[in-house]
């Protein structure tokens, strides 16, 4: 047929991983178990739906951000040749570079016109720790893009404080804030937060019915973002 | 030398516009039992041009009745780009004709949209389901939102209007992809502007080509089933050089043949999975017996945008392309628009001493070509869109695709309903009109009166006593019939479209003929 072959839409899923230093010990190594869980779930999703093929970044933020997995990967490549993610020592929590870093790309001439929205997963133990205006200014370039204000957007609190109002702004409105109270939770967290990302991500889905059934929260019908409608 | 300016011969050759489209229902559609809710309808107008438009329905759960928005807004889009082509002749200048678009045609469409969709709902309002379906403070509207792409090709104009996603790329003789719509920045591959919205008229996108001075071997419409499937990016450029090289070593019924194929590669899992529409407008010198070569008549940078001054051709010119017949065409997987839609009423009667010179020339060709056809093995699978005053075969292809054509001074479409599945839902489309049938029930709507009614089929026989300008549907054995002869207003030009849609997944009936044949006697109102 004319104009080469045809792919699957990509689904570009973004971790931002807290690597600050108060994440030192069993929190990351519970963070990176969890992670790891992660990808038979989306490895699984991917094989059923018809629609995407799943392409994940890891950002690993601290005082500054890095990219843990720099490229988009798909996620069978991922699980083949994990690398642990590791803390910085002394490191902040400093979340509005972090954002600017994904905001770069997710621009328009970075993200495939027919991705499908992007998602991107924020785990965190604790308030940010950025200088003022920091914090909002990152969130505010992470919302400028196009991309980036339709991309779907859960948080993981690690730790009942920090289930903070920064993360509250950072969420869409239809998922709310997942809270691990303990190590041991970070795994369900982080597996229920992936099986939202890639259900809540399919073309035409109800993403406030899936919310309610998936992240056990009250949704109202339609006051999320739409897939595929009217502006 | 410009590869891509109007070649000399083509300009003198005589031939017409040819159209072409395809649909497939997206794997994923198929896997969570949503319809195929993309539409498509294009049809030639007489020799001098064809209209053909395309529409997405929305996807999400909010426009629950969407499958039915576009079909209702290929319906009135058509219509009212025919009526546009009635007006083109005054225009001299693309910036006058964008100015009509704009003020008369996209008010048309999207006014009628609308009454179109309450009507539809006064006749069939929501269920307690679909009720539930729909989110606080949505209008009804909101439950049938769907995208629209029209083209109107017309002598050397070619006219287009978009609203919402979607792709519409014209093929230039040398390769090059030509994107005359301008972009919309609103639209974010995400979300799409919909006819639903208020004031949609504002949210369209217009464009006119002179095609004197810029020349295109085809116009492809396209769902963005098609482009999100595309692994190139961008795309169109890789798809009009493919195209243009396609088309110079093909016939219609090759390209007939893989338009659905293309379609189904789309909507396929390992493309975008999502319902995929295509319908390709063939330039006079876009069909295979082309030569491939050209010759640059025009200044090399000539492309025209949609706000470009332009040229206008002298009236000798055009008649320079006019026809010598119709294009024979076999109706197979793709549909395969009717040829030679009627002008509208004044210009029949301005043109009536050209037809009979035409219709002298077409006469002997029929008679040369019809008595090839016959003899040919392969004319029991071509569609007899071919001559005058014959009946229309449809075939019923794959799911809700279904080929129809018809020409003439009237058509009939018969649709053999005896071997379909109990319970399958038949919708007879045409030309302002559609005849639905779900079981021993039997509706139908006219589009430009607005009119709907409802019966059952042991009143069906009282359809055929209508008289004027209402279509006609009559039962012959297991058969439904529908000549549209009478159809409101254009008595010579109406066109019919088969359309099957599923409860489930769809049947596969493919390569199945229709049988032809005047079942309502005569072809005329009784």
């Amino acid at each position: 047929m004319p104009g080469g072959g045809v792919a699957r839409r990509p689904l570009h899923f973004i971790v931002m991983a807290d690597c600050s230093g108060s994440m030192k010990g069993e929190k990351m190594q519970a963070l990176n178990y969890a992670l790891k869980s992660m990808l038979p779930h989306l490895i699984a999703w991917e094989r059923d739906q018809l629609q995407a093929q799943l392409l994940i970044r890891i950002l690993a933020f601290a005082t500054v951000p890095r990219w843990h997995v720099a490229d988009p990967t798909p996620v069978t490549d991922l699980s083949g040749r994990w690398r642990d993610v590791e803390y910085v020592h002394h490191g902040l929590t400093n979340m509005g570079p972090a954002f600017r870093t994904v905001a770069e790309v997710l621009g328009p001439d970075r993200l495939e016109r027919r991705a499908l929205r992007p998602a991107i997963l924020l785990v965190t133990d604790g308030l940010p720790t950025d200088p003022p205006g920091g914090f909002e200014l990152g969130l505010a370039t992470l919302m400028g893009s196009a991309a980036g204000r339709s991309s779907l957007r859960l948080a993981v609190a690690i730790g009942r404080d920090a289930n903070s109002e920064p993360l509250n702004r950072f969420r869409t409105s239809d998922a709310p804030v997942l809270v691990a109270d303990s190590i041991d939770d970070i795994v369900d967290r982080l597996v229920t937060a992936s099986i939202a990302v890639s259900r809540m991500s399919e073309v035409g889905a109800d993403r406030g019915a899936l919310a309610q059934q998936l992240l056990r929260v009250e949704s109202d019908r339609g006051a999320g973002i739409l897939d595929d409608t009217i502006l | 030398m410009d590869a891509d300016a109007p070649p000399q011969e083509a300009q003198d050759r005589s031939a017409t516009w040819c159209a072409l489209m395809a649909t497939e229902r997206g794997a994923a559609h198929v896997a969570v039992g949503l319809p195929n809710q993309d539409a498509a309808a294009a049809y030639p107008m007489e020799q001098y041009g064809a209209v053909a438009a395309v529409a997405d329905g929305h996807g999400h759960h909010r426009h629950f009745r969407s499958a039915r928005g576009s079909r209702l807004a290929v319906a009135v889009a058509c219509q009212a780009a025919a009526e546009l082509t009635e007006r083109l002749d005054r225009f001299e200048a693309a910036g006058q004709i964008k100015d009509e678009a704009r003020q008369v045609l996209v008010p048309a469409i999207a006014g009628r949209w609308r009454t179109a969709v309450s009507q539809d709902l006064a006749a069939e309002p929501f269920t307690p389901e679909e009720e539930a379906l729909r989110a606080v403070g949505d209008e009804p509207v909101i439950a049938y939102g769907s995208t629209l792409l029209l083209a109107v090709a017309w002598r050397h104009w070619l006219v287009l209007a978009q609203i919402g996603d979607g792709d519409i790329v014209g093929v230039r003789p040398g390769g090059s992809a030509l994107l005359p719509v301008p972009g919309d920045p609103a639209l974010d591959g995400r979300q799409t502007t919909s006819l639903c919205e208020p004031r949609a008229e504002n949210a369209f996108r217009i464009a006119v080509v002179d095609l004197s001075r810029t020349a295109l071997l085809a116009v492809m419409l396209a769902t963005d089933g098609y482009g999100n499937a595309q692994l190139a990016d961008p795309w169109a450029e890789r798809f009009s050089k493919d195209l243009a090289e396609l088309l110079p070593e093909h016939d219609l019924a090759w390209l007939a043949d893989q338009l659905p194929l293309w379609a189904g590669r789309c909507a396929s899992s390992e493309g975008s999975a999502d319902d995929t529409t295509i319908a390709l407008l063939l330039a006079p010198a876009g069909t295979g017996s082309r030569p491939a070569t050209e010759k640059s008549t025009v200044p090399a940078d000539d492309t025209l945008r949609s706000d470009s001054p332009t040229a206008t051709l002298p009236a000798d010119s055009l008649t320079a392309t006019l026809p010598a017949s119709p294009t024979a065409a076999p109706a197979r997987d793709a549909t395969i628009a009717p040829p030679a839609l009627a002008p509208p009423g004044g210009r029949r009667r301005r043109r009536r001493a050209a037809g009979f010179a035409v219709a002298a020339l077409v006469a002997v060709a029929a008679v040369v070509g019809v008595a090839i056809w016959l003899l040919s093995p392969a004319a029991a699978v071509r569609a007899s869109c071919t001559a005058a005053k014959s009946p229309a075969n449809g075939t019923i292809v794959r799911g809700n695709v279904i080929t129809a054509c018809a020409t003439g001074t009237h058509r009939q479409v018969t649709v053999p309903t005896s071997g379909l599945p109990k319970g399958e839902k038949i919708e007879v489309q045409g030309d302002g009109f559609v005849f639905v049938l779900v079981g021993s029930k039997l509706s139908w709507k006219l589009y430009w009166t607005l009119a709907s009614q409802t019966t059952t089929a042991a009143r069906w026989p009282a359809l055929t006593s209508v008289t004027g300008s209402t279509p006609r549907l009559c039962r012959a054995g297991g058969d439904v019939v529908v000549d549209a002869a009478a159809s409101a207003g254009k008595p010579a030009g109406s066109w019919a479209q088969l359309r099957v849609n599923p409860a489930k997944d769809p049947p596969v009936v493919a390569g199945r003929q229709n049988r032809a044949g005047p079942l309502c006697p005569g072809g005329v109102a009784r």
